[in-house]
């Protein structure tokens, strides 16, 4: 039996569920394993990191990995978005483009400061993408349709410098 | 019979924020000994920094730590501490004190620094996020092009 580790993340919700499954498992039946609410109500659709589409709760959770090797990682989304619409602000101009919602912060971050900014590495790795309006900063690895309520498929950036502690 | 506070401590390692940054590999428990813990972050260059926290009534107080040589169980020289040319060698001052980071999350270096509080918000200690917040603000440090690796 190959077992595959599978990341879950809601819309709208810092819940992270982690667990290791069959990968014999169809993604519904791996989903209830995790103790996942809501599966397949609602217009809830699952996502697959990779993939722009979302995913058949049919599909097998071993069709869903790229590699053969045991300690495979699956990331999945569960929510309404289809498409999320990221908005970054720097300097006073503000860049957008949709992602998925599985998509990472991560990767919006390099979006936003390698093609959106053209910011050389050095600077892309001394800012950091803060939600407007508060002081959160995500973790790289939140997936973006947990930043929405799953109504309104859209989250506002501003990408900011950090900060050096002194005083 | 394990205390509140190290139960507190473990539901927040098990979570899945924390969790989720140890499968992408930027942090992990090695040991907890409490009221101590050893976590590693990992740096830029892969390098892993062992940091023991003293977690006494967490998460109600913030936690502090100091780098932490794991081959002799013992602080880690601080020759040996992470440098850089800016905000990673203000960070990581044994010249301040040896035995905590010069961060907001920090137990002992918020003390005096009441500006921190509207300065650095998004890195002050806080009981609802608990230690993922110390080990992210880390993370952040130690993912900075400022980062030596120490010799």
């Amino acid at each position: 039996m190959k077992t595959i580790k599978i990341v879950l993340q809601y819309e709208g919700a810092a819940q992270v569920l982690v667990g290791d499954v069959d990968g014999q498992l169809s993604v519904g039946e791996a989903l209830k394993v995790l103790g996942a609410k809501d599966i397949g109500e609602g217009g809830r659709l699952v996502f697959v990191e990779g993939h722009e589409a979302p995913v058949s709760l049919n599909a097998s959770v071993k069709s869903l990995v790229k590699g053969k090797d045991e300690g495979e990682v699956v990331r999945l989304h569960l929510g309404r978005c289809k498409k999320v619409m990221v908005n970054v602000t720097f300097n006073g101009v503000t860049k957008s483009r949709e992602f998925p919602p599985v998509t990472r912060v991560e990767h919006v971050h390099q979006w936003a400061t390698h093609n959106a900014f053209e910011m050389s590495p050095r600077d892309a790795a001394e800012h950091v993408l803060e939600l407007v309006g508060g002081d959160e900063r995500p973790d790289p690895d939140t997936q973006i349709g947990t930043l929405t309520d799953g109504t309104v498929c859209a989250v506002s950036f501003d990408l900011v410098p950090f900060k050096r502690v002194e005083g | 019979m394990t205390s509140l506070d190290e139960q507190a401590f473990q539901a927040d390692v098990d979570s899945g924020a924390f969790l989720n940054g140890s499968i992408s590999g930027r942090w992990g428990v090695e040991q907890v000994d409490w009221p101590h813990a050893l976590i590693w972050v990992r740096a830029r260059d892969g390098s892993h920094l062992l940091l023991r926290f003293e977690l006494t009534n967490y998460p109600q107080t913030a936690p502090t730590a100091r780098p932490w040589d794991g081959a002799q169980n013992a602080p880690l020289a601080p020759a040996r501490w992470p440098r850089g040319e800016a905000r990673v060698s203000a960070a990581f001052n044994p010249n301040w004190n040896a035995g905590a980071l010069y961060i907001p999350c920090d137990r002992i270096a918020i003390q005096g620094h009441e500006a921190w509080r509207h300065q650095h918000p998004s890195m002050l200690w806080d009981p609802a996020a608990g230690i993922h917040r110390y080990v992210r603000v880390v993370s952040d440090l130690l993912g900075s092009p400022d980062y030596v690796d120490a010799p």
